[in-house]
């Protein structure tokens, strides 16, 4: 299980684990859990090249939440979810924070206890996770 | 005024002229595997085990600073600051992460599951030959169950294929012509 702690600004925050691909020493840092964004996880521009991870050569087109559409260069990274190794696609923006996004979620039993300090936890469902035609 | 690419670059080249010509016999090898933060403006520098660590100690004393970071003894691991420190700092205010972590850690290189085992014994068994050295550097995507699999060399663009043909599948990465320690993502599951 996966916890974290919902900060001052009422965002449910989680530890994540992100490895460096050139000597792949593991680099933990704060995400925040955005059920808005349709993608695993985003990356701020500075902590991919930071970290050593360029993008690759085509970038995916997204309609923001204020119905423009915004190009994002993607990469892909290996981090620690809930203990497991995996590699997991990434958008690669010049926000401040990491987001955790939904499908990354997918298959996950979230909970949030929404006031300053309060508990965050993400836990695999038993269950397979459904194909994403079915979450819509 | 913001700093330009150029200016920027040329401060962070200051803070590496400035390790060369005056830290690295101080520091190397005793310190040999740690980390410096140095700010290529004022020269103020910041040695800890913890990468993250030295960068928010620097920041509190130079909020404003361009920062460099070397790992000592380790010339090509070169890279800018990797933290974002505010985040980090209100994370260990919140107490949810430790500041200081006892030692480095690793992704683990032992800690293969069986679907990942499997998919390595059926490229080497299998595809090896093949694909290499005419696909080196592309990415292989392998469900084990079905042996089947996708060369691309975007590796999100052979997942979403396999993922088209094996919706249930347990999607293996691999670098061709790559081992375990040459890429980070060999042998890991890919999550899509």
């Amino acid at each position: 299980m996966i916890t974290g702690r919902v900060n001052e600004r009422h965002e449910a925050t989680i530890p994540v684990t992100l490895a460096a691909p050139v000597d792949r020493e593991l680099h933990d840092f704060i995400a925040i859990i955005d059920t808005g964004l349709d993608y695993h996880l985003a990356l701020p521009n500075t902590v991919a090249t930071r970290l050593g991870y360029h993008p690759i050569p085509e970038p995916i087109s997204m309609i923001m939440g204020n119905d423009r559409r915004h190009e994002f260069d993607r990469s892909f990274v290996a981090m620690l979810w809930d203990d497991q190794p995996m590699s997991v696609p990434a958008l690669v923006s010049d926000s401040e924070e990491i987001l955790v996004g939904n499908r990354l979620l997918a298959g996950c039993y979230l909970t949030a206890v929404m006031v300053p300090g309060g508990r965050v936890t993400i836990s695999r469902l038993p269950t397979p996770e459904p194909q994403r035609e079915e979450i819509s | 005024m913001a700093a330009t690419a150029d200016t920027h670059s040329e401060t962070l080249l200051r803070a590496k002229t400035f390790y060369d010509a005056e830290l690295r016999a101080k520091l190397e090898p005793k310190q040999n595997g740690k980390y410096i933060v140095i700010d290529g403006e004022s020269l103020d520098y910041e040695v800890d085990e913890n990468m993250m660590v030295a960068s928010v100690h620097l920041e509190d004393r130079r909020p404003n600073g361009q920062t460099l970071v070397i790992r000592i003894g380790y010339e090509t691991a070169l890279r800018l600051p990797l933290m974002q420190p505010d985040s980090y700092r209100r994370a260990v205010a919140e107490q949810s992460v430790p500041l200081h972590k006892t030692e480095k850690t690793f992704l683990p290189l032992d800690n293969r599951s069986p679907a990942s085992l499997r998919a390595e014994a059926f490229y080497d068994a299998e595809l090896r030959a093949k694909l290499e050295p005419a696909h080196k550097g592309k990415y292989i995507l392998i469900d084990p169950a079905s042996r089947d699999y996708e060369v691309d060399s975007d590796p999100i663009a052979a997942a979403v294929h396999l993922r088209d043909r094996q919706p249930n599948g347990e999607w293996i990465i691999f670098r061709i012509g790559y081992d375990i320690h040459q890429c980070v993502f060999h042998g890991l599951r890919f999550h899509l």
